[in-house]
């Protein structure tokens, strides 16, 4: 399955359905979509899983959303955004985003409050892998341990 | 929550545990055909695990496909990338 860094139409849709098969009988609960702009240049993908999402109201939520822009005949990723959040929200979150050209991660644990949730981050490349590390970070528990503050960049729009 | 081990098969005693039946009720779900069971001896059944989720929780075997509406978010993403120097891009 392709990365969905640079990706063609049809394998765009095949990749989309193939994810959310994968992760249906992984974790929990799962919601797909993906919705294109007016212009039919952009397009944006969510899968949302509920965990533990069987019996009970969800514990968390996996939001995982890429967008990508028409470019040379292929759908070319230029942002991301993989969030947990528990529930009821607020009530703890981690991400990895990247977008205005900054990777970055989210951190909010709620027993240590922090007025900036932005840490420095990395590019991920594999859906897999972070909904895995999200999932972990679920299990064990939100914490902001070892991050590095993101310092002079101010997030342009609410994610 | 209903709390179960994830294995690949499970008993129809094993069910009953988990549904709060009793084992002659998972046996008739199995009868009646409203619950699919692998049939491994003249008594003896094992229910597949898919099969267990499909009857816990439908929805959360089976992806939602929902419709999104991201029109206003990319319109303005666009905005945004066009402002963008080329060679940044």
């Amino acid at each position: 399955m392709s990365d969905g860094r640079r990706i063609g139409r049809h394998a765009y849709n095949q990749r989309l359905e193939e994810l959310a098969a994968a992760f249906a009988g992984r974790y929990g609960r799962v919601e797909y979509g993906s919705g294109l702009s007016a212009s039919g240049r952009m397009i944006k993908l969510r899968i949302t899983v509920h965990l533990p999402g069987w019996f009970v109201p969800d514990e968390a939520t996996l939001v995982l959303v890429e967008k990508h822009e028409w470019r040379a005949g292929a759908w070319e990723r230029y942002a991301y955004a993989y969030d947990l959040h528990r529930t009821p929200r607020p009530n703890g979150r981690f991400a990895y985003h990247w977008h205005d050209d900054v990777f970055h991660v989210h951190c909010a644990d709620p027993r240590e409050p922090r007025p900036d949730h932005h840490y420095k981050g990395f590019e991920v490349d594999d859906l897999f892998w972070v909904a895995d590390q999200l999932y972990l970070m679920f299990a064990r528990g939100i914490a902001c341990f070892g991050l590095q503050p993101l310092r002079g960049w101010v997030e342009e729009a609410a994610d | 929550m209903l709390e179960f081990e994830r294995k690949a098969f499970y008993s129809p005693t094993e069910l009953a545990r988990i549904f709060e039946v009793d084992p002659s009720t998972v046996l008739d779900w199995i009868h009646a055909g409203s619950l699919y069971a692998v049939k491994l001896g003249p008594k003896t059944y094992r229910v597949p695990l898919a099969v267990v989720l499909r009857r816990v929780d439908p929805a959360a075997a089976t992806p939602t496909r929902l419709q999104l509406d991201a029109r206003a978010e990319l319109k303005a993403d666009e905005r945004k990338r066009a402002r963008r120097p080329v060679a940044a891009r």
